[in-house]
C-alpha cells in the first residue's frame, strides 16, 4: 500500500490501522486509566466516545506515532481547549452535564519538535475545578445545569471552566472561557497560574474565547454581560493598551467576532433572556431565546476610537464562529458560519450529550457585505455542511482569498461530527477539500504558515480528529493549499482524548 | 454566561452602605449576651468591615447591631459585638483589601473584593435573604465562625 493510498483508507482501514504500524511504540506513556478501553462505551456508540469526557486526570504522551513525515520546518505547539470532564459523583448520586459547553476546560498541547511529536494534556485547576474534584460532586450551576449552588456564586469566575480555547499571549497561555476572566497557564507546563486581572475595573469581566489577533500580534477581545459589552486592545506583549464598557446593543450572548485593519465588526443574533424562567431556576443556557422576527444587528466599532460606533441591520441569522473580515472602499467583507437559529445549542446539543446520534441542523458557510457609506448590508452563502472557519493568521483583517473548515462529507445520515476538511476560494469559489472515511471525526484545523514565506496559504493545515474505529485521537498536517492530496502526516495517540473546540498552533 | 443582573449591583452597594452604618446605640440589659465572630480565609490585606443586623427589614440596609473594621489579620480574625440583646441577627462582611473604604466592584457592579455572610450564606446571584444568615443571641456567650472561601 503506498503512502497516497494508505492515507485516503485510513478510517474505513482504521482497525487494521490501529493493530499494525500506528501502535504505540515503546517510546509512549501515558498516564490515564480507564479512558483507552476499546469497548462500546457511550451508550454503545463507539463515535460518541470522546463525549464521555475524563474524569479529572491528565494524560500525556512522550512520542506519538507518526504516519507520513512532518515536515522539517513545521516546529511549536499547538496548544488546545475543550470540555473535558462531564461527569462526576458514582452509583445514584452519579451527575452528568446536560450540555457540552458545560465541561471543565481540558487544554492540550501538541509539541512538534526534533524528537517527534508529544502530547500533553491538563485540565485548568480553576477554582471550581479544584472544588468539585475534591468533594467528587458539582457544586455550581453551569451553562445548561442548574445544579443549586454549594458554594458561593459570587461573580462569574466562581462558574468559570475556562474550556473554550487557549491562546499564548506574550509569556502566558490563556484558556479562554466567554462569561468570566481568562486563566493563565504556564505554557510550558500547563500549570494553572490563576484567572488574569488586566485592570482593577476588568477584574471578574467577561473575556470572550474568540480573540482576533493582527499579523503583528496586536489583540483583540470582546465579553457581553449583564447586558453590557466590554472591548479589550492589548499589545502583543500581553498589555492593555484601552478598554470601554457600554451598554450592548443586542444579544443575550454574543460567541465571536471579526476585525478588519480599522473596524471591529460584530454580528448580534437576537438571542433573548428569559428571566422569568431565570428566576424559576433555570439555567442560563435554558433560559436563552431566539427572537427569529427580530434583526441581527450589525455593530461596528472603530479600532482606534471605541466611543465611535455604529449599528446596522440583518433580518435574523445565527452565527457562532466568524472566519475573518476585511475592508476596501469603505466596504467590510466579512465571512462566518450561519445557521437558521439557536438550535444546535439549545436542542441538539443536549441530545447528543445524552448519546443521541442524531445530526444537527446545518452551519454553512456565509458571506457578508457591509457598505459603509451606503448603509447597507447583503449576504450570501454555500451549501457545505461546516463549522469552526479559521484563515491564514497573516491576512486576519486584512484581504484573504482562503477559508479552512471541518466539512461533513454528506455521506453519513446520522451522527456526530465532520469527516472532510476544505478551503473555500473565496474568490474563485473553487473547493479543495478531503474527506476520510465516515468513521473519522475531525475538529477545527488550523493554518500554520511556512517559516520565510508571505504567500497566503504557504504553510499547512493542521488539526485533530477521533478515529472511531481504533478509539484514538490523532493530529493531521495537510498541505495547507493541496488538501485533495491528503494528509502529509499523521500524529496518532495512543489514546482518545474528549473533543476539544477551539486552538493556535504557536510555531517554536 | 451568566446573568447576573442587578442583584449583584445592589449587593455592591448595600455591602458598603451597611458597614458604614453607625449602629443605633444600645443599652445594655440584663438579657444581654456577647457575640464573638471568627472571620476565616481573610488574607493580609486591608481591613475586615464587618455589619451586625438585628432588624429583618434593615438587612443589609442599615447595621442596626453595630459595625466594626479590624485590620486583616492573615488564617483567622476575630471580633466581639457586646452585651447584644437576645434575639436574632445576622452578619455580613467585606475585606477592604486596597483600604480605600469602599467594596469595589468592576465596570458592571460586581463586587471585587471578598464578602461573606454569617452561616456562610451565599444568595442566588446576589445577596442571601436575613432568614439564611440569621442566627440567635442569648444571654450566654454566642460564637459564630465565618469562612471567605
Amino acid at each position: 500500500m503506498n503512502r497516497r493510498h494508505f492515507f485516503q483508507s485510513v478510517g474505513a482501514a482504521a482497525a487494521t490501522v490501529a493493530a499494525g504500524s500506528a501502535l504505540p511504540s515503546a517510546g509512549q506513556t501515558q498516564s490515564t486509566t480507564s479512558s483507552t478501553t476499546r469497548k462500546a462505551l457511550f451508550n454503545g456508540s463507539p463515535r460518541m466516545t470522546p463525549l464521555r469526557g475524563y474524569s479529572g486526570q491528565d494524560v500525556s504522551c512522550e512520542r506519538a506515532a507518526v504516519e507520513g513525515k512532518i515536515p522539517e520546518v513545521l516546529r511549536g505547539v499547538f496548544y488546545r481547549n475543550g470540555p473535558g470532564l462531564f461527569e462526576r459523583g458514582l452509583g445514584a448520586s452519579k451527575q452528568r452535564y446536560s450540555h457540552w459547553f458545560d465541561g471543565d476546560g481540558l487544554v492540550h498541547a501538541w509539541r512538534f519538535t526534533d524528537k517527534g511529536v508529544s502530547h500533553q494534556a491538563r485540565f485548568v485547576q480553576s477554582k471550581k475545578f479544584l472544588a468539585e474534584q475534591a468533594a467528587n460532586e458539582f457544586l455550581v450551576p453551569s451553562f445548561g445545569a442548574a445544579f443549586k449552588a454549594k458554594m458561593p456564586v459570587r461573580n462569574s469566575d466562581d462558574l468559570n471552566t475556562a474550556n473554550t480555547n487557549v491562546y499564548k499571549l506574550g509569556d502566558r497561555l490563556l484558556a479562554m472561557w466567554e462569561g468570566g476572566s481568562a486563566t493563565a497557564m504556564n505554557p510550558a507546563t500547563l500549570e494553572t497560574t490563576g484567572i488574569v486581572t488586566w485592570t482593577p475595573e476588568l477584574k471578574h469581566m467577561p473575556f470572550s474565547a474568540h480573540p482576533k489577533v493582527d499579523p503583528d500580534g496586536t489583540f483583540w477581545n470582546f465579553g457581553t454581560l449583564m447586558g453590557k459589552m466590554v472591548l479589550y486592545h492589548l499589545s502583543a506583549k500581553g498589555d492593555l493598551i484601552k478598554h470601554a464598557v457600554f451598554d450592548a446593543p443586542a444579544g443575550g450572548m454574543v460567541h465571536d467576532f471579526a476585525v478588519t485593519h480599522k473596524n471591529l465588526v460584530f454580528l448580534l443574533p437576537p438571542i433573548g433572556i428569559d428571566d422569568a424562567a431565570m428566576r424559576n431556576g433555570a439555567a442560563f443556557g435554558q433560559a436563552l431565546t431566539w427572537k427569529g422576527t427580530e434583526s441581527t444587528k450589525v455593530l461596528i466599532v472603530d479600532r482606534s476610537d471605541f466611543s465611535n460606533r455604529r449599528i446596522l441591520e440583518m433580518s435574523a441569522f445565527m452565527v457562532f464562529h466568524f472566519g475573518n473580515a476585511w475592508e476596501a472602499n469603505n466596504v467590510i467583507h466579512v465571512d462566518f458560519v450561519q445557521s437558521k437559529d439557536l438550535n444546535i445549542m439549545s436542542d441538539w446539543m443536549p441530545r447528543m450529550m445524552r448519546g443521541e446520534t442524531v445530526a444537527p441542523d446545518r452551519s454553512v458557510p456565509a458571506f457578508v457585505t457591509i457598505d459603509l457609506s451606503r448603509g447597507t448590508c447583503s449576504g450570501n452563502m454555500r451549501d457545505e455542511n461546516c463549522e469552526f472557519p479559521r484563515v491564514d493568521p497573516r491576512f486576519v483583517g486584512l484581504r484573504n482569498r482562503n477559508v479552512y473548515y471541518p466539512v461533513d462529507s454528506g455521506d453519513r445520515e446520522e451522527g456526530w461530527g465532520f469527516s472532510g476538511v476544505m478551503r473555500v476560494d473565496t474568490d474563485s469559489g473553487k473547493v479543495d477539500r478531503f474527506n476520510f472515511s465516515e468513521d473519522i471525526a475531525l475538529e477545527e484545523h488550523v493554518v500554520v504558515p511556512k517559516p520565510g514565506s508571505t504567500r497566503e496559504g504557504d504553510g499547512w493545515l493542521v488539526g485533530v480528529g477521533f478515529d472511531v474505529a481504533a478509539q484514538q485521537s490523532f493530529a493531521t498536517v495537510f498541505d495547507a493549499l493541496n488538501l485533495t492530496a491528503g494528509p502529509q502526516a499523521l500524529v496518532r495517540l495512543p489514546y482518545w482524548t474528549p473533543v476539544c473546540f477551539h486552538g493556535h498552533f504557536h510555531a517554536a | 454566561m451568566l446573568n447576573f443582573r442587578s442583584a449583584k449591583n445592589h449587593l455592591a452597594r448595600s455591602l458598603a452602605l451597611a458597614a458604614f452604618c453607625i449602629g443605633s446605640a444600645f443599652v445594655g440589659s440584663a438579657n444581654a449576651g456577647d457575640l464573638t465572630v471568627e472571620v476565616k480565609g481573610v488574607g493580609d490585606k486591608g481591613n475586615v468591615m464587618v455589619a451586625l443586623y438585628k432588624q429583618t427589614d434593615q438587612w443589609m440596609r442599615r447595621a442596626t447591631g453595630g459595625s466594626q473594621m479590624l485590620p486583616a489579620k492573615k488564617d483567622s480574625m476575630t471580633l466581639t459585638f457586646k452585651d447584644l440583646p437576645e434575639g436574632e441577627y445576622a452578619v455580613s462582611l467585606f475585606v477592604d483589601e486596597n483600604a480605600n473604604g469602599k467594596m469595589d466592584s468592576n465596570a458592571i457592579g460586581i463586587p471585587t473584593e471578598p464578602y461573606a455572610f454569617s452561616n456562610d450564606a451565599s444568595g442566588n446571584f446576589g445577596p442571601p435573604t436575613f432568614e439564611q444568615a440569621k442566627f440567635v443571641v442569648t444571654k450566654d456567650a454566642k460564637k459564630i465562625t465565618i469562612n471567605i472561601k
